[in-house]
């Protein structure tokens, strides 16, 4: 084990490295209780992000989607242009750059923000979210039928027809050649979601069959839970390893030959 | 207000913004393309409520010079550095997150704490994997096993010999009964989402509007 110098304070990735070490400790010193170098470093860490979220969500989101559209519809409009300016072409007809029309969700935008504006308007902001909410119930229904109910129900059976030729080529599926194992996990998997889909089946009382589905659901379910655990705790372990071999690599410099 | 204006612009958008999955018609297409455009501006603006939510109640803090009061403090100054460097510096055309000085603030201050923070989860999960881990029943005992196993199944240095296997069995596990599961849950969190946003399309759930119910 070799012990080189401390990351030096002089350079600003020193300094940033020395800035990094001591914030990790504060956070480490949480594992013996809550303390004031806690607490200045869980603080830093809300206001740091919010700002950085503010930055991103500006810099990616408002200005090319909605500033700079502005800025180009004024432009439009002072060149005497109005039909530009609201993102119309000579024709009358839609232009993909929407300009001026960007007055819209900037409107919706600040009605949001008459919550803490105005108390008076406040009432405005039930719009906005009216609308925001009402868009993306719009999206999700036809969403969630594909992509967590369909393709969901689809995968669970595929197997079967992908190892039977004639069925695989008419759904447009690859054959695949099935081995013993392969039908025992597409049975399986048929299998474990149908019973663990019963287990959350509460229209009717848990006897005979459903019962003994119930029962299978639940061990399923149990192993799944098992392996999410599991895969938590050594993901977190990971970062733990990382932010260990930030502080012994990077900051104190120790290599290991 | 009445809650009539809301609940109509709620059904309308939403009807449109799900006529526009089934329907192939060019004005309903441009209408749901806008629409998408929009609904991200108009979640950057909820994001700003979010922080100006925090600002007054931090505010109220300082004001009250309530227990912890020096802490807000922390919040504001950590807030200004980064939108100082977001929005005020230009380096050579370089500005917000990519200007030097933000960024050296996220890689030695935001990604630091962010990292530390959830790596801190991993002592408070083995305490809690400390008292769920008890083989008591055939239920608590596959939760036990099955975490064991994919647990085993990530560490490297017990592949060899009678370990040989872990990986298979750990990619099995995750494959077959984690898969089914997973798949159960997910029909029914599917199911659910359609449910309530057919609620929320036909004016049932207003709760998201919030006051009283009218």
């Amino acid at each position: 084990m070799i012990l080189n110098l401390i990351a030096p304070l002089g350079t600003t990735e020193g300094l940033g490295i020395w800035i990094a070490a001591f914030l990790t400790l504060c956070i480490f010193s949480f594992l013996y209780k809550d303390n004031p170098f806690y607490k200045f470093a869980e603080h830093l860490f809300v206001g740091v992000s919010s700002g950085y979220y503010i930055s991103i969500y500006y810099w990616n989101t408002l200005k090319p989607n909605m500033i700079d559209e502005l800025v180009k519809g004024f432009k439009a409009l002072g060149q005497g242009n109005t039909q530009k300016a609201f993102g119309l072409d000579e024709s009358g007809a839609v232009m993909a750059e929407p300009h001026l029309r960007m007055l819209i969700p900037l409107m919706l935008g600040i009605f949001i923000l008459l919550i803490f504006i105005s108390r008076k308007n406040a009432w405005l902001s039930r719009i906005s979210f009216a609308w925001y909410i009402g868009v993306a119930s719009g999206i999700a229904i036809p969403t969630a039928m594909s992509t967590r109910v369909l393709l969901q129900a689809q995968g669970s059976i595929r197997d079967f027809c992908s190892y039977n030729s004639d069925c695989a080529t008419s759904a447009g599926l690859d054959p695949q050649v099935a081995t013993t194992a392969l039908w025992i996990n597409a049975f399986l998997l048929l299998i474990g979601t149908l019973s663990a889909l019963a287990y959350f089946f509460f229209s009717l009382p848990s006897k005979g069959a459903l019962k003994v589905m119930n029962k299978v659901g639940i061990y399923f379910l149990m192993i799944s839970f098992g392996a999410s655990f599991g895969y938590t705790v050594m993901a977190r372990i990971s970062l733990l390893i990382g932010r260990l071999q930030f502080l012994f690599y990077e900051w104190l410099g120790i290599t290991i030959s | 207000m009445n809650n009539r204006g809301p609940l109509l612009i709620a059904f309308v958008c939403g009807m449109l913004m799900m006529a526009e999955s089934f329907l192939d018609y060019s004005w309903l297409n441009s209408f749901a393309e806008w629409v998408q455009k929009y609904y991200i501006i108009i979640a950057a603006f909820a994001i700003v409520l979010g922080v100006a939510s925090l600002f007054k109640l931090h505010l109220a803090k300082l004001k009250r010079k309530e227990d912890g009061w020096r802490y807000s403090l922390v919040v504001f100054f950590g807030f200004f550095a980064m939108i100082i460097t977001g929005f005020f510096m230009n380096d050579d055309g370089l500005v917000g997150t990519k200007h030097p000085w933000n960024a050296w603030l996220y890689n030695n201050v935001q990604l630091p704490l962010g990292a530390t923070m959830f790596s801190l989860l991993a002592f408070f999960i083995a305490s809690a994997a400390y008292r769920a881990f008890r083989a008591r029943s055939l239920e608590a005992t596959l939760l036990l096993v099955a975490a064991c196993l994919v647990m085993l199944g990530q560490v490297p240095i017990l592949t060899g010999g009678i370990f040989d296997n872990l990986p298979e069995i750990k990619q099995w596990i995750l494959d077959i009964p984690n898969m089914a599961s997973k798949r159960a849950i997910m029909i029914g969190v599917g199911l659910g989402m359609m449910s309530t946003a057919l609620k929320i399309i036909f004016g049932i759930e207003k709760t998201y509007l919030g006051g009283s119910e009218e």
